[in-house]
C-alpha cells in the first residue's frame, strides 16, 4: 500500500532525478563535438574571397579549401582580362594575326559563353570591350578641363557602326580540333571577366564535394554558392546588404536581403552611379552590344540560379534588358528567380526569402 | 521489492518528462543542439547499372513524428532543403504522424506535397498504422500523387533502363510479405526496397534488392557516450548498428529519421535527410 505521504515522496524523488537527466542530457550535449566550420581567406582575381566549410576532420576540411582556393589561382591565370600572361590577353593580343591554341578549359569556357549569347539574342556579348572604350574614354569625369578635347561629344553614328564591326560573338572563330580560338579583325576584344568568377565559384564548390566537403559556401565578393546545409542544420542564411546604405540621402525602395539556400548560387549586378559624363550630358554606362548605346538599365539585379556561371550570365543580361524580357529568358533556366531595383521581384525569388 | 521501491523514482520522472513535452518549444529550445539537421549522403555502387540510371539521387525521409515533437517551422524545413537537393527520387518510410491526430490533414498534406521527376514512394509504419490514421493516410497520399507501396512494387523505366521501387509493410503492426513486394524484381536492373522495420530484413530470403532504406529506431534517440543509445526497439539493428551495412552486396541503411517519439530529446543521433547517389562504379 502507499500511502499518500510516500507517493509524496516518489514524486519528489522523481523530479528531482528528471532534473539530475535534463542536466546530464545538456551536459552531454554541450561537450559533445561532432562537427566544425572553417574558414579561408585568400585575394584570387583581384577580390577577396571566402570560404566558409564544416565537416568532422578540421585537417580534410582545410586541405579542401586550400585545393579550391588553387583552382579558382587557376582559372583566373587561365581567364583573367587584367594579367599580362592569360589566355584571354594572348589572344587579344593576337587578334588579326593568328589563332592562338588554348586550354582545353578556356576553349570549353568560350564554346559556352557563345551559346549563352546565343540564348540570349547577343544581349551577353564577351567582345562587347571595343564599345566600352569608345564611350568610356569621351568621359569628362575625373579629367582636368586640359585633359579635356575641345567639341567633346558622344561617339557619332558612323563611329559606332565602324565600331560596332568589331563586335559580336558570331566572329569568333574556333578550331575544336586544334583547340584555338582566332579573333580575326584587329581590335576585337574577348572578355571572360561577367562570368569567369561564377564560373570559378562554381569549380571550388566542385572541388570541395571531391573532397568529401558537401556543406559550404564559396563567397567571391558577391558571386556566391552556397552548397548543402549550415553546422546549425539550416540552409545558408546570405545578407544581401543595401547598395545605398552609404548615402542614405537616396530614397530608394530597396531593403536588405536576407536569403536562405541550399545548393542555390546567387549574383548580384549593379550599376550604382556610375555614368558616363560627355559635354555634361550624363550616358549610363551600360550598353547594349547589339545597338553599341547606352540602355537604361536596372539599377541592381540579383539572381539565384542552380549555378553561379548561370547566375552571372543572367544577371548580367537581365541589367541590360530589363524586367520584361528577363522574365521571358528565365524560362530557359529552371530554377532561376531574380530580384531587381526598381522593385521587382520574379515568381519564386520569395521563397528564398526569409519568412516573415 | 527494494529494488523496485528505488527504481521508483526513475520510473516515475519518465512521467515528468511526459509533462515536459506538453511543452515542445521549450524543450526542442533546451536541447536544440541534439536536434541539428544533417543530409547523408552515401555513395550506392551497383554492378551493371545502366548509363541512364547512372548518378540517379534518392532522397530518403523517415519518421517524421510531425505532429509530436516537430514544430511546423522545422518541417517546413526539412521539405524545402529536400526540394533544393534536387532528388531524382524521394522514398519515404513510415511514422509520419505519431500519436497526436490534432495536425493531421495539415501534416500529412505538406509531407504529400513532396514532389520528383521520378516519383514519391512510401510505405507504413507501426504509428501509421494506428487508427485512427492507416486509411486516412494511404488516401491522402495516393490523392496527392505519392505511391503507397504495400508489399508492391513499381518499375520506372528511364530511357530503356529499369529501377523497381519494392515497398513491404510494417513489421509490427501490419502484414509484411517481401514475396509480394519483391514479385518480378529481378527483371529490373536496379532494385530498392523501403522497409519501416529493419526486423522484416531477417526474412529477406533470396531476394537480392541493391538498396534497402529503412527507419523505425531513430538511432536510438538518445545515444549516451560509453554506453551507447537504451534501445533500438529492433534486433535486427541490435546486430548491425545503425547507419550503413551491407549484406551480400545489399546496402541496407537504417536512417536516425527526423522526428522524436516518447522523448522529446535527441542525444548525439542528430536527425538526418538521406541522399544515395546511384554509381556504376565497382569499388
Ligand atoms: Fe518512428
Amino acid at each position: 500500500m502507499t500511502t499518500p505521504n510516500s507517493r509524496n515522496q516518489t514524486l519528489r524523488s522523481a523530479i528531482v532525478v528528471s532534473i539530475a537527466l535534463v542536466l546530464i542530457f545538456l551536459v552531454v550535449l554541450l561537450v559533445w563535438q561532432d562537427s566544425l566550420t572553417l574558414e579561408g581567406e585568400a585575394r584570387i582575381m583581384g577580390i577577396s574571397i571566402h570560404i566558409t566549410a564544416t565537416g568532422t576532420n578540421r585537417d580534410k576540411i582545410n586541405e579542401a579549401i586550400n585545393v579550391a582556393f588553387d583552382r579558382m589561382r587557376q582559372i583566373d591565370q587561365r581567364m583573367s582580362d587584367y594579367r599580362e600572361d592569360s589566355e584571354i590577353s594572348k589572344i587579344k593580343r593576337a587578334a588579326g594575326k593568328a589563332p592562338v591554341a588554348v586550354s582545353h578549359e578556356t576553349f570549353a569556357m568560350i564554346q559556352k559563353a557563345i551559346e549563352y549569347s546565343k540564348q540570349t539574342d547577343g544581349a551577353f556579348d564577351m567582345t562587347v570591350r571595343p564599345l566600352v572604350a569608345l564611350w568610356r574614354d569621351r568621359t569628362e569625369e575625373g579629367k582636368s578641363p586640359a585633359q579635356i578635347p575641345p567639341n567633346n561629344a558622344p561617339p557619332s553614328e558612323q563611329e559606332i557602326l565602324a565600331t560596332l564591326r568589331l563586335v559580336g560573338y558570331d566572329k569568333i572563330v574556333l578550331d575544336p580540333a586544334g583547340q584555338t580560338v582566332w579573333l580575326p579583325e584587329r581590335g576585337m576584344s574577348i572578355d571572360l571577366g561577367a562570368i569567369a568568377k561564377g564560373y570559378a565559384v562554381d569549380e571550388a564548390i566542385r572541388v570541395l564535394r571531391a573532397h568529401g566537403v558537401e556543406n559550404s559556401l564559396v563567397n567571391a565578393g558577391g558571386d556566391l554558392y552556397a552548397a548543402g546545409i549550415n553546422e546549425d542544420g539550416k540552409p545558408w542564411t546570405v545578407l544581401l546588404r543595401d547598395p545605398y546604405e552609404k548615402d542614405r540621402s537616396k530614397i530608394r525602395v530597396w531593403k536588405d536581403l536576407k536569403l536562405h539556400l541550399t545548393d542555390k548560387a546567387v549574383t548580384t549586378s549593379g550599376n550604382y552611379e556610375r555614368y558616363i559624363l560627355i559635354g555634361g550630358q550624363r550616358f549610363n554606362h551600360i550598353l547594349d552590344p547589339r545597338t553599341g548605346r547606352p540602355v537604361k538599365a536596372l539599377d541592381s539585379v540579383t539572381v539565384v540560379a542552380g549555378s553561379c556561371l548561370e547566375a552571372d550570365v543572367l544577371s548580367t543580361v537581365i541589367t541590360v534588358v530589363g524586367v520584361q524580357s528577363g522574365l521571358e529568358l528565365l524560362k530557359q533556366f529552371e530554377g532561376a528567380s531574380f530580384y531587381a531595383i526598381p522593385e521587382f521581384q520574379s515568381p519564386g525569388f520569395d521563397r528564398h526569402l526569409e519568412e516573415p | 521489492m527494494a529494488i523496485k521501491k528505488l527504481l521508483q523514482p526513475f520510473i516515475e520522472s519518465y512521467r515528468v518528462f511526459v509533462w515536459c513535452s506538453r511543452f515542445p518549444g521549450f524543450t526542442r529550445w533546451l536541447f536544440a543542439r541534439g536536434n541539428r539537421l544533417q543530409i547523408s549522403r552515401h555513395q550506392v555502387h551497383i554492378p551493371k547499372l545502366p548509363p541512364a540510371l547512372q548518378g540517379l539521387r534518392v532522397l530518403h525521409l523517415t519518421d517524421f513524428h510531425a505532429a509530436d515533437f516537430m514544430e511546423e517551422r522545422r518541417l517546413e524545413e526539412i521539405l524545402r532543403i529536400s526540394q533544393s537537393l534536387k532528388p531524382d527520387l524521394i522514398a519515404l518510410t513510415g511514422d509520419y504522424i505519431g500519436y497526436t491526430p490534432k495536425y493531421y490533414a495539415d501534416r500529412i498534406r505538406r509531407i504529400a506535397s513532396l514532389k520528383a521527376p521520378l516519383g514519391v514512394f512510401a510505405v507504413l509504419g507501426n504509428h501509421d498504422r494506428w487508427q485512427p490514421f492507416h486509411n486516412r493516410i494511404v488516401q491522402d497520399f495516393e490523392a496527392a500523387g505519392v505511391t503507397v507501396l504495400q508489399n508492391a512494387n513499381r518499375f520506372i523505366e528511364r530511357s530503356g533502363a529499369r529501377l523497381c521501387m519494392m515497398g513491404v509493410d510494417d513489421h509490427e503492426e501490419g502484414q509484411p510479405n517481401l514475396d509480394a513486394a519483391a514479385h518480378g524484381s529481378h527483371q529490373a536492373h536496379a532494385r530498392i526496397l523501403l522497409a519501416h522495420n529493419p526486423d522484416t530484413l531477417f526474412s529477406l530470403n533470396g531476394h537480392a534488392p541493391h538498396l534497402v532504406l529503412t527507419g523505425h529506431t531513430h538511432g536510438g534517440q538518445i545515444n549516451f557516450p560509453v554506453f551507447g543509445p537504451l534501445t533500438y526497439f529492433c534486433k535486427y539493428v541490435d546486430q548491425t548498428g545503425p547507419g550503413l551495412s551491407r549484406s551480400n552486396g545489399t546496402y541496407i541503411y537504417n536512417s536516425r529519421g527526423l522526428g522524436m517519439s516518447m522523448l522529446p530529446v535527441r542525444i548525439r543521433c542528430r536527425p538526418e535527410i538521406g541522399l544515395f547517389t546511384l554509381d556504376r562504379k565497382a569499388e
